[in-house]
């Protein structure tokens, strides 16, 4: 590990920085629709960034990212609305309950492997999707629940609540990454057959890591929704699954930062675009599929293997 | 009641039967989950509209135009996208996803979200027993009937046939005794990829065609491949009627929503069981 010096003497260092300093700054001068896009954008960046490292470490094409979102929405929702807890205990009831229902979805899908997986999960979030829609009396079902109390008053502040815990993910998915823990998932992402020769108890390591990633993606849908105040089950039908998918492959699976260049394309670009014109409004899904289709066809690496490759290239002639 | 119940469910059957074919075909040839096949499902339903409504053409020669426009559509789609892919299913997942995107926008944008009716000119009632089933629905059930037939036919006694079964089974091995891959693999796209919009053509005169209506018919289908055994006609069929009669039971004795996600539970279940499927086999597919 390298100690501060070490940190200070890196370019990329002083870009995270700036950049950072650019993020806390923007939404004081932004108004309320940008505010709203880029906070809309933190939560799809946070369920990619979990959902990347299911992907992108472990192999594991996961299509009920979504559910999680929404268990930790509807825990958050039916904990303050109809049982009466404060926000800031049901936000921390909502990562335990995601926690045991990812663990518990984890048991029989993780048997499944590659394609078998992501459509087992995807009737998993039809199922889900479901039971939404079926149990009026709890749910709200389409009708949805208003009136979930916010956890801060300002929106600025929500903001600064997802970039904290951006913030956090990053760091730890980057600790997970060069710690035992990622070299085991990259061994199961490798060679799930042959990981258990070197004594590595797979099944162990891959409910752990799916549990736990879920749990972090219900605390964004919290938050999400504690902003929105309000939650129905139109956000968690089986087409909505695909965009955490979408997100984490566009910036790169298997990349620290590449959920967040992901967000930035799928999610946001369409959004900015939306203001322009009409057109492009009437348009938007197709311009993110567009985009989904040339990335994963044209560089199975998504916006972060494109980097790649230019600095590589950019370096290589450096030298020449 | 029950003979009604069971009349309805044997229709469920038909439509899924006719899409479910077309994707486990597809599945046992390239070894990919095709997910753009409810995207087509929808768009056979809407080209098959248009037909009808915009150019005038009666319902039946417009199902044959529809079906040949999708079958083109298929090897499209088979020819600039998948093929890219090389095979790897989750490089095919996203690519469906992507491209699922493209189509249900341009239907939307195109036809309107709201849902549209098609007039089938089959609407006389036929009484059995105490139940009573329309003559369009009585059609469904012969053309899915004709379409497995054919199915059959062609995979066993025709020289492309044998090819498109050498393929399931080995990719590389048949290349190595003349067959051209690619061909096979086009070819057996676009037929699956016409099934589903068959599957669609048929079934919007009775839900009413909408944007989105793949969507659940597509998981649904995968559903009934997957509990069949992926690859496998015969389990595509088999799966059909389970998921088809659990279904339309449930829908019938216990609540509309709930026929989706007690089917989805089944397969789950089934798959814990036996992660092949009912008729899931290794080496041997078709």
């Amino acid at each position: 590990m390298g100690t501060i010096s070490d940190l200070l003497k890196k370019k990329s260092t002083y870009i995270f920085l700036a950049a950072l300093i650019f993020v806390v700054i923007l939404p004081l001068y932004s108004s309320g629709y940008v505010l709203r896009v880029m906070i809309t954008m933190a939560s799809g960046i946070i369920a990619a960034m979990c959902l990347n490292v299911v992907l992108g470490y472990m192999g594991y094409p996961s299509l009920c990212q979504n559910v999680f979102f929404g268990v930790g929405a509807y825990t958050m929702a039916l904990a303050t609305v109809k049982l009466g807890f404060s926000p800031w205990t049901a936000l921390l009831l909502s990562p335990i309950v995601t926690f045991i229902i990812g663990y518990l979805a984890a048991i029989p899908f993780l048997k499944l492997r590659s394609m078998f997986f992501a459509i087992a999960t995807l009737a998993f979030t039809g199922v889900v999707s479901a039971v939404l829609v079926n149990l009026p009396k709890i749910t709200g079902s389409n009708a949805g629940l208003r009136g979930i109390p916010r956890l801060v008053k300002s929106d600025v502040t929500f903001f600064y609540l997802e970039i904290a815990l951006i913030l956090v993910i990053l760091v730890l998915t980057v600790i997970m990454s060069r710690s035992f823990w990622g070299k085991i998932l990259i061994a199961i992402r490798e060679d799930e057959d042959l990981a258990p020769h070197f004594g590595i108890n797979t099944t162990r390591y891959k409910r752990l890591t799916f549990a736990v990633t879920s749990a972090a993606t219900g605390v964004a849908g919290a938050i999400f929704f504690s902003y929105q105040t309000f939650i129905s089950s139109n956000y968690f039908t089986i087409g909505s699954s695909f965009t955490a998918l979408a997100v984490a492959v566009v910036g790169g699976g298997g990349t620290a930062l590449g959920p967040i260049f992901g967000g930035l394309v799928v999610v946001g670009a369409p959004e900015a675009f939306r203001g322009m014109s009409e057109a492009m409004s009437l348009w938007r899904p197709a311009f993110v599929g567009i985009v989904l289709v040339v990335v994963i066809l044209l560089s199975p690496g998504g916006i972060v293997g494109i980097f790649q490759s230019v600095t590589g290239y950019l370096k290589k002639r450096g030298e020449k | 009641m029950i003979t009604q119940v069971i009349l309805n469910a044997v229709v469920e059957t038909a439509i899924y039967v006719i899409m479910a074919l077309g994707l486990t075909l597809i599945f046992g040839v390239m070894k990919i989950p095709n997910l753009t096949h409810g995207a087509m499902y929808a768009m056979g339903a809407f080209i098959h509209y248009s037909l009808i409504e915009w150019f005038g053409v009666p319902f039946v020669p417009a199902l044959f135009i529809a079906a040949l426009l999708t079958f083109g559509g298929g090897a499209i789609l088979e020819r600039v996208f998948f093929r890219k892919g090389g095979g790897s299913p989750v490089i095919a997942i996203i690519a469906g996803i992507g491209l699922t995107y493209v189509l249900v926008n341009v239907i939307t944008n195109v036809w309107g979200a709201w849902p549209l009716r098609i007039q089938t000119p089959f609407r006389h009632m036929v009484k059995i027993g105490s139940g009573s089933i329309s003559s369009h629905n009585i059609v469904i059930i012969i053309v899915s009937i004709a379409i497995t037939v054919l199915l059959y036919g062609l995979l066993k006694w025709t020289k492309f046939g044998c090819a498109i079964r050498a393929v399931s089974q080995d990719r590389e091995e048949a290349s190595l005794i003349g067959v051209n891959v690619n061909t096979v693999g086009l070819v057996t796209f676009a037929i699956g990829t016409m099934l589903a919009s068959i599957g669609g053509m048929f079934a919007a005169p009775i839900t009413a065609a909408t944007p989105t209506m793949g969507g659940t018919a597509e998981t649904m289908g995968f559903a009934i491949i997957i509990l069949g055994g992926m690859g496998s006609l015969g389990g595509a069929i088999v799966g059909a009627c389970l998921l088809g009669f659990v279904d339309v039971f449930v829908t019938s004795y216990v609540s509309g929503g709930w026929g989706g996600a007690v089917a989805f539970v089944f397969m789950i279940v089934v798959i814990l069981i036996r992660p092949s499927g009912l008729f899931g086999k290794k080496g041997r597919q078709i």
